[in-house]
């Protein structure tokens, strides 16, 4: 009650019940892999491979993220690399998208659909590899460069028409006229006025642009080969076990002998590696969802 | 646009000679000419393969290592763009060998290597799109076993050597037999270098706990009766042991190769689709045939077979759905069988003993009751030039010196003497005291130019045992009887794409006994296939087996 | 005449008007002209048998020659059939949860509930679905799994879940719907931000009672996002989730097909080691060209119904 919630009649207790019970269990659900992840990733290898999986570790070692560490080479530049592209990556490809999203949900825009088609065709056409690899490489010249990992990635038109969406479903238009009238640009409103009033917005879209760069790896691998010196995080961990796992099965495995990699663990200590920085930082998103609506009722 | 090429081509032609000017002008720089030019190795200057003449002069295509007066004129300093396979040495030490190999490189021919390594991870798309972008590279790897090689060579990637094998690569090109070209050969074009040099022969086998099979007295298991025999027997007597404890995915195809190598006469030819193989050459002496042993009635009795293997229990319940360390199992004691080649029987040994001394191994090898086995193709690993290439004549003397020549055969292979390796007073090489993992690991992966003849044998306490099981194979060599034959598949494409969505849907689940009841199950494979058009698909082969030995003679 | 000159006229006004608006879409449409349209000649490869030497544009061009192999299978109207229902279940399950546990979330009290809840419930979408396949190996399999262990618990006999194709519709929309719901709410969640905490104080006011207020004033704040969403989706209904499939079932359980098998598992099987990007990029085309139709369907019956949710 302390944040302003009325007394709650039947049918709200009913749904306060089901809404703990529901929510708790599907929470677990979601928790216990996770769990299990993070406890087969200090699994000794053998056991892991030969009894399955348990919620604590039985062999305790920590030979899978030595062997990481060890392998993996500069991991400690990749997550620098990463993160920066994700902070950038994020900043920019959100203020873009906010001021696009903006602008599209306009009434006086009369072009807006015009606009909005030509943005959502390309969620469903594209060139191909082929095109985007030469487009990349030869056109532009990014081979080998962060540049060819932070572009492609910047703006997605599926964000931009969610934040359209929210923006039209949060923020009256009569506002953006109001201060119009006052003489300032659609520029100045958005920078002063929309912006700040769209933070749980912001937030959301935030999120999936930060979770595309922090989980990107597909641009990394075909465009930084190994005169990079420091690759994103995802693409360092996942070389290695594609490695591992390659040699292991492959006609070509045949002609080399490489250090035996405890490739069970491994795979999961790289996914505990790449998640738990992530996890770590998502309570700084959080709340702005977690304030959840009650906020106008307390100020009434 | 034309006129922007043409003086754009001026512009590059002027600046090649102000560079050799300046390089003339400077006398301190290097002796040029004389010191750099090689001369074609005597040994070839007559050889007359086919119709080819070794001339005085040749301009070679790319004009920057003419050969004038039969010398190589290698004055221009140029840069040889290398691309391998596989992930570079995590310490970096390979660039510190390089830096080795360039000194001598540029004192020998007056050029330097620059290596690319494109990783494991997603390496088929990667080097799609080196080929696609059109990058020079001069050395490419490749191979025609599990990168396209001759898909790529027939899509126009790569260049023919024919021409300038016998002036850059004279050893090479004197070492190497009419027959071992033909293996190299497309539509008339040597497109490839073979790996003719380092002797190894694919051949596929079970291994098998030998300690066990005394245990239950089992002589041997060399057929799939003996086989039934020993997994029946590891089921009674070792409870938590599955037999055959490995994964199922749709690349699996070892029952099938055990079968079709101990049940019938088929052999696997150049006409072969994917790992499914739904197709095969009718035997070794009736070999430029397309049949199907799918549609034999023999298959019938091999899916009964495997069904009722499967219901026994000899391989997991789940296995197609399943992830499964094969090699762990069998390892730790959880498996009777390990499936591999020949080569990957070899390391198990030593592995097996650090985990159990006193298990003993063996190998049921598929090919012992025919008794023969044809060699690896000379395409194994290879390495070609692609069609943009810049210099691919330095390429060749470069490639003939990583072959033919012991010092840098020696720093290509193993590393710098003294860090990577040494030689022991026995002659065998071993890592010296000071090396360490970590920095010092090397290896190289242009696996092709490997030349038994320069070999250093490195010491292995198993030695022994792995060349008696090279003495008990190498008889059974007999040679790719299919020369430079290679399938062109543009009218058949669509045909080879369904069939193989054929083989890879239904063969793993047949082969494991997994796909219901048998006799259905085969005639839904064999309908499968007929709507995948097989029937077009082995007449087009034989339509080109026939061509073939018609320009043959 | 009059009449189209005076629409010119407005015509050339709204552009006038319209240009502040264009300048600041400048970079999003210069981006988009770069990295989407720049390339979408690309497309082309579709059509040909591509050669190194000649290019895209030189290669010789075969029509839909590279599609023929899907055709032969005789087993189109099957994949796409799976294809369709799956993803619509997927669409269609995913949304009903998301938006009950956005709803749910929004009447919980208890603030720290809700902020592990949330944290946990986003961890499903870390997790690759390799590892997904892992677990549910682990859950599923018939020799230790789970699920046999419970169920021999209570005495019933085993299940082989990985021949039982009747099975897999339900856990593979059960995985769809655990992995996005935490991650998915959020996008409901975060439009009921929008919503305007006067009105519900009103409704409470007016003696509304929970379910009411669930009724009338949440779940319509919710409705342009559906819609969205829904529209959004449309465009990929015949795009299948291979990893999804692929990691949950392995490539050739045959017994299982017929309930499992989607376009993108079929041509995995056609394209293992025999790869080839013109094929790839024609089964690209075709379901770009499927989605359009449909999504321009329905975009045109929302515009009619409403105007204002619509997203072209």
């Amino acid at each position: 009650m302390q944040n302003g919630r009325r007394k709650k009649d039947t049918s709200g207790k009913v749904i306060t019940v089901v809404g703990y019970v529901f929510i708790t269990f599907f929470a677990i659900s979601c928790l216990l892999p996770f769990i299990m992840m993070t406890a087969a990733s200090f699994e000794d290898e053998r056991t892991l491979v030969t009894q399955g999986y348990s919620i604590f570790p039985r062999h305790f070692t920590l030979d899978a993220y030595r062997a990481i560490f060890q392998q993996g080479g500069e991991i400690l530049g990749s997550y620098i690399v990463t993160i920066l592209l994700t902070v950038i990556g994020t900043t920019l490809g959100l203020f873009l998208t906010a001021l696009t999203g903006y602008i599209l949900q306009r009434p006086d825009f009369a072009h807006r659909n015009l606009v909005s088609l030509f943005l959502y065709f390309t969620t469903l056409f594209n060139g191909g590899l082929v095109a985007f690899y030469l487009l990349i490489t030869r056109y532009l010249h990014l081979k080998n460069s962060y540049l060819a990992i932070l572009l492609p990635s910047l703006i997605s038109a599926w964000n931009i028409i969610m934040m359209k969406n929210f923006i039209r479903g949060s923020i009256p238009h009569e506002i953006s006229e109001a201060a119009e009238i006052d003489g300032a640009s659609p520029f100045k409103t958005f920078v002063t006025i929309i912006l700040p009033m769209s933070k749980p917005a912001l937030a959301t879209i935030g999120l999936f642009i930060a979770l595309g760069y922090w989980n990107e790896w597909y641009n990394s691998m075909l465009f930084l080969d190994t005169s990079v010196k420091y690759r994103p995080l995802q693409l360092v961990l996942y070389n290695l076990i594609n490695k591992a796992n390659y040699l292991k099965n492959s006609l070509a495995g045949k002609n080399i002998t490489m250090q035996e990699l405890p490739l069970e663990t491994v795979k999961m200590a790289t996914a505990v590696l790449a998640t738990a920085p992530i996890v770590a930082a998502y309570p700084m998103v959080q709340k702005y969802f977690v304030k959840g609506i009650t906020v106008g009722s307390v100020k009434g | 646009m034309k006129k922007v090429k043409r003086i754009l081509a001026l512009m590059s032609a002027l600046a090649m000679t102000c560079g050799m000017l300046a390089g003339c002008g400077d006398a301190g720089v290097e002796s040029n000419g004389g010191s750099n030019t090689a001369t074609v190795a005597e040994t070839n200057a007559v050889v007359d393969t086919e119709n080819m003449v070794v001339e005085q002069n040749f301009e070679g295509p790319s004009g920057n290592t003419p050969v004038v007066d039969g010398k190589i004129d290698t004055s221009k300093f140029v840069t040889v763009k290398m691309l391998m396979l596989g992930d570079p040495p995590a310490g970096g030490a390979d660039k510190k060998v390089y830096e080795e190999l360039n000194k001598i490189l540029k004192e020998r021919i007056n050029a330097e290597l620059d290596v690319t390594w494109i990783e494991w991870n997603n390496y088929d798309t990667k080097y799609q799109m080196e080929l696609v972008s059109g990058t020079p590279y001069d050395l490419i790897f490749t191979t025609s076993t599990w990168l396209n090689l001759w898909g790529n060579a027939e899509k126009g990637a790569f260049m023919d050597m024919k021409e300038m094998l016998p002036y850059y690569a004279p050893n090479l090109w004197a070492d190497t037999k009419k027959e071992e070209w033909a293996g190299c050969t497309y539509k008339g074009q040597i497109v490839a270098l073979p790996e003719h040099r380092m002797w190894q022969l694919s051949t596929p086998v079970f291994v098998y706990r030998a300690d066990w099979a005394k245990e239950f007295g089992i002589d041997k298991v060399d057929s799939m009766e003996t086989l039934e025999q020993y997994c029946d027997a590891i089921l009674a007597n070792k409870p938590g042991v599955i037999p055959y404890n490995a994964p199922g995915s749709v690349n699996s195809n070892e029952l099938y190769a055990m079968w079709l190598r101990q049940e019938t006469d088929y052999v696997l030819g150049p006409g072969s689709i994917g790992m499914g193989c739904p197709t095969t050459n009718k035997s070794k002496d009736e070999n430029w045939t397309c049949v199907s042993p799918v549609f034999d009635d023999k298959f019938v009795d091999f899916a009964k077979k495997m069904k009722e293997w499967g219901d026994k229990g000899y391989w997991p319940e789940d296995l197609l759905s399943a992830t499964i360390d094969s090699e762990a199992m069998f390892l730790s004691g959880k498996s009777g069988i390990y499936s591999c080649n020949v080569s990957g029987y070899y390391p198990e040994i030593g592995k097996m003993a650090k985990e159990d001394p006193s298990a003993e191994l063996d190998a049921f090898f598929f090919d012992e009751k025919r008794g023969f086995c044809f060699s690896d193709v000379m395409t194994q690993d290879s390495c070609s030039i692609t069609a943009t290439a810049e210099n691919p004549e330095r390429a060749l003397m470069m490639y003939d010196l990583f072959q033919y020549d012991p010092e840098i055969y020696h720093l290509t292979q193993y590393g710098i003497e003294g860090v990577q390796y040494v030689v022991n007073a026995d002659g065998y090489r071993e890592r010296p005291e000071s090396y360490n993992d970590e920095t010092d690991s090397y290896y190289w992966d242009m696996w092709s130019t490997r030349n038994d003849a320069l070999e250093i044998p490195e010491y292995n306490e198993y030695e022994d045992q792995i060349d008696a099981i090279k003495a008990k194979i190498k008889p059974w060599t007999t040679v790719n009887p299919w020369g430079s034959f290679v399938l062109n598949t543009t009218n058949v494409d669509a045909e080879v794409t369904a069939i193989n969505e054929a083989a890879s849907t239904w063969l793993p689940a047949i082969q494991f006994g997994k796909a219901g009841d048998p006799e259905e199950a085969v005639a839904q494979y064999r309908e499968a296939l007929t709507n995948a058009g097989i029937d077009t698909y082995m007449a087009e082969v034989e339509r080109q087996m026939k061509e073939y030995l018609a320009d043959q003679e | 005449m009059g009449r189209s000159l005076e629409e010119k006229k407005k015509r050339k006004k709204a552009w006038k008007k319209d240009r502040k608006f264009l300048l600041l879409c400048i970079p999003a449409i210069i981006f988009f002209l770069i990295f989407a349209y720049l390339p979408m000649p690309g497309i082309y490869v579709a059509f040909v048998r591509f050669d190194y030497g000649k290019g895209i544009f030189g290669s010789q061009f075969i029509g839909l020659q590279n599609l023929k192999f899907i055709f032969m299978s005789g087993k189109l109207g099957l994949l796409v059939r799976n294809t369709v229902l799956y993803n619509f279940a997927f669409i269609v399950s995913g949304m009903i949860v998301q938006v009950l546990i956005a709803v749910l979330f929004n009447e919980l009290d208890s603030k720290i509930f809700r902020k592990y809840a949330q944290s946990f419930m986003i961890l499903p979408n870390f997790i690759s679905y390799v590892l997904v396949g892992l677990f549910g190996f682990a859950i599923f399999n018939s020799t230790n799994g789970v699920l046999n262990m419970v169920l021999g618990w209570f005495g019933s006999d085993p299940v082989k879940v990985y021949s039982e194709p009747a099975l897999w519709p339900f856990i593979l929309v059960f995985i769809s719907i655990w992995k996005g719901a935490g991650y998915g709410s959020i996008v409901y969640f975060a439009a009921l931000m929008g919503l305007d905490g006067e009105m519900l104080e009103a409704a409470q006011v007016d003696g509304a009672s929970t379910i009411q207020r669930i009724r009338y004033i949440i779940l319509p704040c919710l409705r342009p996002t559906v819609i969205l969403l829904l529209l959004l989706s449309m465009g990929g209904i015949l795009r299948g989730n291979f990893d999804l499939f692929y990691n949950m079932i392995g490539g050739s359980n045959v017994t299982l097909l017929d309930k499992t098998d989607i376009l993108e598992t079929f041509i995995f099987r056609a394209m293992v080691s025999n790869a080839n990007f013109s094929t790839a990029a024609a089964v690209s085309f075709v379901q770009s060209v499927f989605g359009f139709i449909l999504v321009l369907a329905t975009n045109t019956i929302v515009k009619k119904v409403e105007p204002d949710y619509a997203i072209f």
